[in-house]
């Protein structure tokens, strides 16, 4: 039986909810999340565990 | 970047939803615009006062049946609508960044409060329980019973089209009332998506109704005698109406009004760290939020520590990018309304007038995937304001920032304070003193410490006091659910 290796909570920018990624020790990874069923493929963590939306609510700060 | 896909593609002629049946309205008809595109939406209605009494009509004849529903089997049709909600998610969202122009991002935001609105209602078995003590007197007991009310109503306001009206019907409908909801006429659509979506939970005709129409169905709301209360999220002068209207009938009112709320920042505050809380605070919604920043109040005598936030403030803002918010990319959208940008506008001019310093002006805005500028503005930043201006004292409800300094806490704090309205400050600080000090003393219904839009979650009352605020209780949590029931008080002996 697999050991999860690392369990990370990210905040889903699609649905505004914590989601859960688990990797396990034999090289693959789940995601726990409520809306799963909902979101199906559209599951952008499911495609990339590792996945950051590009886009920002506001501006960086970017000191002068 | 691409746009995501539009899911209103056609021109919709809205209706009623009244007793569980789609009806067409004999009002008059007024276009929804997508104010990014300038393009036709729909046509909405404004109903009559026939319209509006058989709406009430039906929410009245609905109520005896669905009072005497268990609560659970009433919330059961709340954790239907909550699937319901989550498989249409991104649908409502598109709906109303196209009927009103926030962001994706923000009708992303919007959708999930107000889902939890229904969540937290659904426990309310629990929330709905009353209280009770044997023996008050030898061999007497006494016990309290919160009941429903029959009819309430919901005045809806055009900058959370979705969310605002679930602040309260799920709660209303869950303590067994039933609910007659006006959307407001600029951007209607995402209440019919939603009715929609209530009519498939389940809930039984006549226990959830809407009809479209501006003031003259309102009035036509307020001034109904069955209706026992009603809740309203508007201006301050509107509201004021709303609530003696509510006293001369005897209606239980709510009524959520305008704001001028200030952010403090003391000197100990994180630049970097406080930056994206200002950006979103100041010109998320554009500034059409009860919650936004207004007066940016930056404390100390610290020159060099004003120049080094102001620049960064300033900085920062010019590069918010304005556009279409189906464009993911895109921070900002357009003002809803040419009226709203209008103001916004006369504000602007004001502030000049009056001797303030623009120092970003958002007159002439550049819009990203070029659409028509009429509904847009850019941010817009003022220095050099004083207390007494109009442009810091009155609300301006767009992306413009107005910049004050004063010497220390107390000061800042008096600014605050003297102010008529009490929805909203913040205070961004490392000190603890500082922050306890600050909520101690300001005078405004809700306060964040380091954050930038202090927004109550479903199970906290949004607050608000002065001129933010007309009643007692509070929309959502437990102030909600006590809003909508009637407290009876049974005192028994058995001989």
């Amino acid at each position: 039986m697999a050991d999860v290796v690392e369990k990370r909570r990210v905040h889903c920018a699609r649905r505004h909810v914590s989601v859960f990624v688990v990797r396990w020790d034999n090289g693959s990874f789940s995601i726990k999340c409520s809306l799963l069923k909902a979101c199906g493929d559209s599951c952008p963590y499911l495609e990339n565990p590792d996945y950051k939306s590009e886009f920002r609510s506001s501006p960086e700060y970017k000191p002068g | 970047m691409a746009l995501l896909e539009e899911p209103i593609k056609e021109v919709m002629q809205l209706k009623n939803f009244i007793a569980g049946e789609w009806v067409e309205s004999k009002g008059e008809l007024q276009d929804v615009v997508n104010p990014a595109t300038c393009q036709p939406l729909a046509r909405v209605p404004m109903s009559t006062r026939d319209e509006v009494n058989a709406a009430v009509q039906a929410a009245r004849e609905a109520f005896p049946d669905w009072r005497r529903t268990t609560p659970l089997a009433r919330v059961r049709c709340l954790f239907r609508l909550k699937e319901l909600l989550e498989e249409h998610f991104e649908e409502l969202s598109r709906v109303q960044t196209q009927e009103h122009g926030k962001t994706i991002d923000e009708s992303r935001g919007e959708t999930r409060r107000g889902a939890e609105m229904v969540e937290v209602a659904t426990g309310i078995p629990s929330l709905m329980m009353g209280y009770n003590l044997e023996d008050i007197a030898s061999g007497i007991d006494e016990y309290v019973i919160y009941q429903p009310l029959g009819v309430f109503c919901h005045i809806a306001p055009f900058n959370f089209p979705f969310m605002v009206p679930l602040w309260f019907s799920p709660f209303a409908v869950a303590t067994g009332n039933t609910f007659v909801v006006k959307p407001s006429p600029r951007d209607p659509i995402s209440q019919v998506k939603l009715a929609e979506l209530i009519d498939e939970s389940g809930f039984p005709p006549g226990v959830y109704n809407l009809v479209q129409g501006g003031a003259e169905a309102a009035l036509a709301l307020l001034e109904h005698p069955d209706v026992k209360g009603a809740t309203f999220v508007g201006t301050t002068g509107i509201g004021k109406d709303v609530y003696r209207k509510c006293g001369e009938t005897g209606k239980r009112a709510i009524v959520q009004a305008s704001a001028k709320n200030f952010l403090l920042v003391m000197p100990d505050a994180s630049v970097q760290g406080t930056m994206p809380a200002l950006m979103t605070s100041f010109f998320g919604n554009t500034g059409q939020r009860c919650l936004s920043g207004a007066n940016l109040v930056i404390v100390g005598d610290d020159d060099a520590f004003y120049r080094k936030f102001l620049d960064a403030f300033v900085n920062t803002a010019s590069r918010i990018r304005v556009g279409y918010g189906l464009d993911e990319s895109i921070q900002m959208g357009p003002m809803q309304s040419l009226d709203g940008k209008k103001r916004v506008l006369g504000y602007i001019e004001k502030g000049i007038a009056e001797g303030a310093r623009l120092v970003l002006d958002g007159r002439k805005p550049a819009v990203i995937g070029g659409y028509p500028d009429d509904h847009f503005l850019n941010p817009t930043v003022f220095v050099d304001v004083m207390p007494d201006m109009a442009i810091a004292t009155e609300e301006i409800f767009g992306p413009v920032a107005c910049v004050l300094r004063v010497k220390n806490l107390d000061e800042a704090i008096e600014m605050v304070n003297s102010s008529n309205f009490g929805n909203a400050s913040s205070i961004f600080t490392s000190s603890g003193k500082a922050a306890r000090e600050f909520q101690y003393r300001v005078e405004t219904g809700n306060v964040g410490i380091n954050l930038g839009i202090v927004a109550p979650m479903a199970f906290f009352p949004f607050s608000g006091m002065k001129d933010s605020f007309f009643g007692t209780l509070h929309g959502q949590g437990r102030d909600a659910v006590r809003f909508f029931t009637e407290s009876k008080v049974v005192v028994q002996r058995w001989l």
